[in-house]
């Protein structure tokens, strides 16, 4: 007896945590701050999103009431994940695809979209991967999405030589950790590059090897300040270049 | 002397250095980011970038105002332009809230103490009452209060010193840096302070209060338990005993605690390691202070031996202090004082110094005499301290502390008014300690004197300036090169660099005076020489800054003065290099930057680079069109002139060059061989073996049709390039009327007209050139084309008026030219048909032969080929002007020179029968008829008349005439026969003979005439008639003269 009491307490601690960790996995963002939260969301497909309590009922938020949806990352998306990682774009653009109806309104648009314009670039599609990547920032994201999204948009946008837009890009990037920043300011480089302010751009690249002098894009950050300080025929290039080997061997 | 430094570095905890580093960043485009990285460059001395990174931020950024200033302050102070620095720093309102940082930054930017202290003092009251807000700060505060008390040991101010270290722990209280550690500190900066007014010899009362305060600290603080701060106020207390002249109670003390001193350092060697802030150090140091102390009171009350005792126990301690404690703050001093009572007991006691030295040997005398030397300069005795300095030097030439020594003695020089030793010394640093620091101070210090001394007697004693400019641009180029990375070197090598050009812009301003005073050439030359040398030496200070500072804004600049330095000196090739490198890193669309272009350009036009300066005048043209942002620039109208004078320039001379290419050719196709037969059979022979048809398509010459093909193909770009550069120069000259190249420009319309054989409009164009431009110097270039096209033009009294005008500038046309002119005195080379006049066709034939016979002349060589019948000519023409003397003066002269060649083996003149004649036809008008009849005889014995008839028969009538003309009338009976001749014999039918025919008709009828034979002489009248329809003489035979004899 003690035996099943102390079963049934285990079990129904386990499922008030469930529940709880549930409470906390759904909810959307309202514009004043506070967030509504529910077992399950849902979406229609011009955004609105609904609440699902445990009790059978639904709230439903229009776009304009609401800043944000979360939910934990659906499993069609860890799939497609997997298989992106496996290097089976084209099954994981199905996927995506279909993920994308479902899941792009609670949370998850940015994050699909993002991946759907990364199988495009692995297939040299460049145009769809551009459009993928524009519609992301449709969607509501947390700043780690929509860095990311700046970043392979940057990426995709130098392919094409695109250099104004690139910049504007990164103009709107905010960066919240070493690794944008560094990105930022090394692609802000290459922009100023293929602009012709060789100058300008040194300055880019040196911010990465002053300010984050042990970041990984710091090498990367080294090599160009070498390259177009020797072709501005700066001594300096010489200086940076034993730093350069002095600290990453 | 710096004892505080080591307490500090010792005493403050590790953690409060290394707490405060600057917040790494973690955003883009936030205005810390962009001042962190702006510092950061200033700090590594990357000044070029700094700039571009302050001006992007003072751009981007202009809310934050104050704090652009204080980085624009620092900027301009780590360049060593305090004035500038502190003009950015007191724009910084005492209101704003960054205002701490500006004042800290002009206290760190100050040289001189009491700016320094004030700086400092502003920088403390600006942060408020204890504790600092902003932690963050920490480390610069304490950093900032340790200088501040250094300023104030150097201002004499011991007890604001002690305040200051005091305020450490009251602002940083969790630093761990407590009261009792300020209180020592503070104590001893105050007496450190009074040992400087000690050396400074100044009155006991000036100090006492604030050692007696001292000393009250100091007995409170020993009471506390052993520990080092306790042991070291031990030994404050036997230094304040020695200030305040109390030796026994010193050293009464520093004795008592002795033991408990070796236990502290037993506990610092274990803990540190080494024992530099050992305790005992400066305990023996004071004991000898205190001994020497006993020592002087001994000497003043006459007991020498007491004296003497106590100078050896002093000496005693001293030197154990400096054996020992080599890393200790006071080493120094105790090794001075080591040689100090040294030198007193041999000198003063008669102490036996190798006995001296056998018990204390010397240990690094070369720092001890450097220190001593640092003791008098202090004390502004720069002539006493000069010779430690240099003895110091000596004493160990290779030794670390040499360059120290040379330096303090280069400024004792300098500072004696001995400037040209202070410059052999830094020079001789240079060779010796390149690398050594003090080196560089030393080449910096004595270059900038010397440049200011330079400055100074400019206007009295012109020589000795340019004698120090020249040690001080020298020193100055040393000290760029050894230490390119020194805050002052790129600053220094810019001032120094356009020091030199502003030299050599001076001679160029005064070169133009004496240009416009008329000074002789000789002199102007002389001037231009001497100007082109003070420009070449600044040549190797830019160099230094292209290479060390390429990418600062005076490395850029550098560039540009390079290119106008070897465009000064007209060395096209290194102008126009530096030109273009200086386009290619200037990104502003300034002035400088176009003018380089246009030079650039114009150089590779001299260097006969025409490809490359069409390509560069083209992208300058486009640079400049209207409506870009070098279209706001100042005399940008004057260079797009010139460039598309010069561009039209540039097609006709690509023309010119095709034309040599085609001529080329032209005589290639007479050589080339006819192209491959079509029947196979070379085909055939070629196939057997591959490697044998390779080489022949390698080695193939071009084929007649292949070089006729290719000469076609570069008449079309000929044509091309011609036309489009008549099209330019007639484009320019109706655009800019006004231009100085229109003039030259008109004159080369004309004559692109006259190469295509338009002369219609070539005339059209010269005459307007003529008349707009009178008086310009193409104008009277381009009258020798004007001349060209009327005689082209068939106008030949036009043609003899223009160039009549001209007669003066011969030596200044091509010989080309002269000989143009000089053929032009027989239309078609008939005598009867006259051409230009004769005075014309002299001047330029004369010129021809003062050509070939100058032998430095440039076209000599082709004058002597042209020389024999210029001479012939010359004689014609003196003939026709009749000047027959002179005519048979050259005559003569020609016929020598012909018989000299004949007999020297070489060949007679071709004009030999020509100069009989013509010599003869020249005596007999001079009247010398005898002579005459001679020179005709002499060539008619010589020619043959079946080769030469014409000449022949020629001679035979002239010979007549001169017979003729004798008073003799058997003479004159037989020049009928040679008429008679001529008549019987001569091919009147033949054009070449005809005319002489006709003279022998009209000269036998006047001899017979004058013999009175007038029926013979109407015969031939009616012959000729007959024979001669239209003949010259028809009416000359009316008028025969009556007879003579």
């Amino acid at each position: 007896m003690k035996q099943t009491i102390i079963v049934l307490a285990l079990l129904l601690g386990g499922s008030i945590a469930v529940q709880a960790q549930r409470q906390t996995d759904y909810y959307v963002i309202l514009r004043d701050g506070s967030k509504e939260y529910g077992t399950k969301l849902s979406a229609t497909s011009d955004g609105r999103v609904s609440v699902h309590d445990d009790r059978g009922g639904k709230q439903t938020f229009s776009r304009t009431r609401m800043t944000a949806a979360v939910s934990p990352k659906p499993a069609a998306v860890m799939d497609a994940e997997d298989l992106v990682s496996r290097k089976q774009y084209d099954r994981a653009l199905t996927k995506l695809d279909a993920a994308f109806k479902e899941y792009k309104w609670i949370g998850w648009g940015a994050h699909i979209c993002n991946l759907r314009g990364l199988c495009h670039l692995k297939k040299n599609a460049v145009t769809q991967a551009e459009a993928a990547f524009k519609e992301g920032f449709r969607f509501p994201a947390n700043s780690k999405t929509r860095n990311q999204l700046g970043k392979s948009l940057v990426e995709v946008y130098l392919q094409q030589e695109k250099v104004d837009e690139a910049e504007k890009v990164l103009r709107k990037m905010k960066p919240k950790s070493q690794e944008d920043s560094t990105f930022v300011f090394n692609t802000r480089g290459k922009v100023l590059t293929a602009k012709g302010k060789n100058d300008m751009a040194v300055l880019s690249y040196l911010k990465t090897i002053m300010l984050y002098p042990n970041n990984p894009n710091t090498r990367e950050a080294y090599k160009e300040v070498i390259a177009l300080l020797r072709e501005m025929k700066d001594n300096r290039a010489d200086d940076f270049d034993k730093d350069m080997r002095r600290r990453f061997n | 002397m710096g004892s505080i430094n080591f307490p500090v570095q010792r005493l403050l905890p590790v953690a409060l250095l290394a707490a405060v580093s600057i917040a790494s960043a973690q955003y883009v485009d936030d205005f810390d980011t962009e001042a962190l990285f702006a510092r950061k460059l200033i700090e590594k001395r990357m000044y070029d970038f700094a700039e571009r990174q302050l001006n992007f931020v003072s751009s981007n950024f202009k809310n934050e105002q104050d704090q652009i200033n204080i980085l624009y302050g620092r900027y301009h102070g780590a360049r060593g332009k305090r004035s500038k620095a502190v003009e950015y720093l007191k724009k910084v309102p005492s209101s704003s809230a960054h205002y701490s940082g500006a004042c800290l930054a002009r206290a760190l930017v100050a040289s001189k103490p009491e700016d320094k202290a004030a700086g400092f003092a502003a920088y403390l009251a600006s942060l408020g009452p204890p504790p600092l807000k902003n932690t963050k700060n920490a480390d610069e505060f304490t950093n900032a209060m340790i200088r501040y008390t250094e300023a104030l040991k150097r201002l004499n101010q011991p007890a604001k010193a002690e305040e200051i270290i005091k305020l450490i722990p009251k602002y940083l209280p969790k630093s761990g840096f407590d009261d009792r550690m300020a209180e020592f500190l503070g104590l001893q900066a105050k007496l450190a302070t009074v040992d400087i007014l000690v050396d400074k010899k100044r009155p006991s009362s000036q100090y006492e209060a604030d050692v007696n305060a001292a000393l009250k600290t100091i007995e409170g603080m020993m009471w506390h338990e052993p520990d080092l701060i306790t042991a070291l106020a031990y030994t404050e207390f036997g230094h304040a005993c020695v200030l305040l002249k109390q030796p026994d109670k010193a050293i009464k003390t520093l004795n008592g605690v002795a033991g408990d001193l070796d236990n502290i350092e037993k506990a610092l060697k274990k803990q540190y390691g080494n024992i530099c802030g050992s305790p005992l150090a400066p305990a023996y140091y004071y004991l000898g202070e205190a001994l020497m102390a006993k020592g002087r009171i001994a000497r003043d009350n006459g007991n020498k031996g007491d004296a003497q005792r106590h100078l050896l126990k002093a000496l005693q301690q001293y030197y154990k202090c400096a054996k020992r404690y080599k890393c200790a703050p006071i080493y120094d001093k105790a090794s001075q004082k080591v040689l100090l009572v040294k030198d007193i007991l041999v000198d003063k006691f008669g102490v036996n110094h190798d006995k001296l030295n056998a018990k204390f040997p010397p240990t690094n005398e070369q720092a001890v005499k450097i220190a001593a030397g640092h003791a008098e300069y202090k004390l502004q005795q720069y002539s006493r301290a000069l010779p430690h300095y240099l003895g110091a030097a000596r004493l160990g030439l290779r030794s670390r502390q040499a360059a120290e020594a040379f330096l303090f003695a280069a400024i004792c020089y300098y500072k004696t008014d001995h400037y040209l030793e202070a410059a052999a010394c830094a020079d001789f640093m240079a060779e010796r300690y390149p690398r050594d620091k003090y080196t560089w101070d030393a080449l910096f210090n004595v270059a900038t004197i010397l440049r200011v001394r330079s400055n100074k007697f400019r206007q009295s004693n012109l020589a000795l300036s340019d004698r120090y400019n020249g040690y001080s641009a020298l020193l100055m180029g040393r000290f760029v090169k050894l230490a390119p990375d020194h805050p002052k070197a790129p600053t220094a090598a810019n001032t120094t660099a356009e020091s030199q050009y502003a030299r050599g812009s001076r001679l160029s301003k005064e070169k133009k005076i004496l240009v416009q005073s008329g000074k002789s050439p000789e002199k102007i030359r002389a001037h231009v020489l001497k100007m082109r040398k003070e420009y070449l030496a600044a040549v190797p200070l830019y160099e230094v800054l292209t290479e060390q500072y390429g990418g600062t804004k005076e490395g850029v600049k550098a560039l540009y003065r390079l290119g106008w330095i070897y465009h000064i000196d007209d060395d096209s090739e290194n102008a126009y290099s530096y030109f273009l490198r200086y386009c290619e890193v200037q990104q502003e669309p300034v002035r400088e930057k176009y003018e380089s272009k246009f030079l650039a350009a114009r150089r590779l036009m001299l260097l006969d680079r025409i490809d490359d300066a069409m390509k560069h005048f083209e992208e300058f043209l486009a640079w400049t069109k209207p409506g870009t942002a070098y279209h706001q620039t100042e005399h940008l109208g004057t260079y797009r002139e010139n460039a598309i004078g010069f561009t039209a320039w540039c097609y006709d001379i690509k023309a010119q060059k095709i034309r040599k290419e085609i001529t080329t050719l032209n005589q290639k196709l007479l050589t080339a061989p006819s192209e491959l037969p079509e029947d196979g059979e070379a085909d055939e022979r070629a196939s057997d073996d591959g490697g044998d048809q390779v080489e022949a398509v390698v080695d193939k010459p071009l084929t007649a049709p292949e070089i006729a093909a290719r000469i076609e193909e570069l008449q079309v770009q000929f044509d091309a390039y011609k036309a489009r550069a008549t099209r330019e120069f007639i484009a320019f000259v109706n655009r800019y009327p006004d231009s100085g190249q229109t003039p030259a420009n008109l004159a080369k319309i004309a004559s692109l007209h006259v190469e295509q054989k338009d002369f219609a409009t070539a005339e059209t164009w010269l005459i307007r050139l003529n008349e707009e431009y009178p008086k310009s110097a193409a104008t009277v270039q381009a009258r020798f084309t004007l001349g060209r096209v009327y005689i082209e033009n068939d106008n030949y009294p036009k043609a003899s008026e223009t160039f009549g005008k001209i007669l003066d500038r011969l030596p200044s046309y091509p010989l080309a030219n002269l000989v143009y002119v000089g053929s032009r005195m027989y239309i078609d080379g008939d005598p009867a048909r006259p051409g230009l006049t004769p005075g014309i066709t002299l001047a330029a034939n004369r010129e021809i032969v003062v050509r070939a016979e100058n032998p430095e002349h440039p076209e000599r060589a082709r004058a002597l080929k042209h020389r024999n019948r210029a001479m012939f000519r010359i004689s014609t023409c003196l003939l026709a002007t009749e000047q027959f003397e002179e005519a048979i003066e050259l005559f003569e002269r020609m016929m020598r020179e012909s018989e000299a060649a004949k007999e020297s083996g070489g060949k007679e003149s071709a004009y030999y029968f020509d100069i009989l004649h013509g010599r003869g036809v020249a005596f007999r008008h001079a009247g010398r008829l005898e002579e005459s009849s001679a020179s005709f005889d002499k060539l008619l014995s010589e020619i043959n008349r079946d080769r030469y008839p014409g000449q022949y028969y020629a001679s035979l009538v002239g010979a007549g005439i001169s017979m003729a003309g004798s008073d003799n009338e058997k003479t004159v009976r037989r020049s009928v026969a040679r008429f008679m001749q001529v008549i019987q014999f001569a091919d009147a039918d033949n054009p070449r003979i005809r005319s002489s025919v006709e003279d022998a008709y009209i000269e036998v009828a006047r001899a017979l005439a004058s013999l009175g034979d007038q029926e013979r002489a109407i015969e031939y009248k009616l012959e000729y008639l007959a024979k001669f329809h239209n003949g010259r003489y028809r009416k000359a035979f009316n008028s025969l003269p009556p007879k003579r004899f």
